[in-house]
């Protein structure tokens, strides 16, 4: 698989994190919707999480292989452990008595894409 | 070792903003599509429409369009994957403008989102991911 394919797969994968994450923003924030859209939104935003995180994670991996990156490099690591947290608290979350794992979800997810664009240390 | 694929620092910003934006912008259309399709209230979709996948495409625009800029990439023959990137982003910010507005009439009146709201959001997700592949693959 080439470069561009893998950076495709491993985006797409950090797209559905964010939008995951977003499917259970109006629970968070209190709206209310019914009992049956809120499991809809909370059963896409568990598939969307949990897939585009593997996804992430995966072809994270495939990419440091395939580019010779260093993989103990701080913007590396920082993603792992940031990764972790996100993973531990993002799946989560029902409504708003889960709006602390859902800030610590949204706020790890933000530093990683930080943590890409700068990448210190690289 | 490979040194990490780098950019000047004064890119970063604008490039945050963008990647900030449509990553926001994919949430909440994904989000609208789910509330729409599964007969949530009208005003939970045009809420979610308005403050949120409104304010991402302009962020998800504006941060394109400075990038673009500071990397010299505005000029009169921008590269393919620029011009795919217009193609969607255009079309895509009318699908979620109609959207809004009929999810605000069927707010108004106390209902569910049409089917046709449910229909562009969908359209404007797909026009999304393919910026994405485009974004990111930078064909040509």
């Amino acid at each position: 698989m080439g470069y561009e394919t893998l950076l495709f797969i491993h985006i797409l994968g950090a797209f559905a994190v964010v939008a995951g994450l977003a499917c259970v923003t109006p629970l968070v924030l209190g709206a209310d919707v019914g009992e049956s859209v809120s499991a809809r939104l909370i059963t896409v935003s568990r598939a969307l999480f949990g897939a585009g995180g593997l996804a992430t994670l995966l072809f994270g991996f495939w990419l440091v292989a395939d580019r010779d990156y260093e993989l103990f490099k701080l913007w590396i690591v920082g993603a792992l452990g940031l990764w972790l947290v996100a993973a531990a608290t993002g799946n989560l979350i029902k409504g708003p008595n889960e709006r602390a794992q859902y800030s610590i979800a949204v706020v790890a997810v933000l530093a990683i894409v930080v943590l890409m664009l700068w990448k210190p240390g690289a | 070792m490979m040194l990490a694929v780098m950019r000047p620092d004064e890119f970063n910003v604008p490039l945050l903003l963008h990647i900030l934006g449509a990553t926001a912008l994919v949430g909440a259309l994904v989000t609208s599509l789910v509330l729409a399709g599964a007969g949530a209230p009208a005003r939970t979709t045009f809420r979610t429409l308005l403050w949120a996948a409104v304010p991402a495409w302009i962020l998800m625009y504006a941060g394109g369009l400075w990038i673009a800029d500071k990397e010299g990439l505005n000029g009169s023959n921008p590269p393919d994957w620029i011009d795919i990137g217009n193609m969607t982003a255009e079309p895509a910010s009318l699908a979620i403008v109609v959207a809004t507005v009929l999810a605000w009439l069927a707010a108004r009146k106390g209902g569910t989102a049409s089917r046709i709201v449910t229909v562009l959001v969908a359209v404007a997700v797909l026009l999304a991911l393919v910026a994405v592949w485009a974004m990111t693959t930078k064909p040509s």
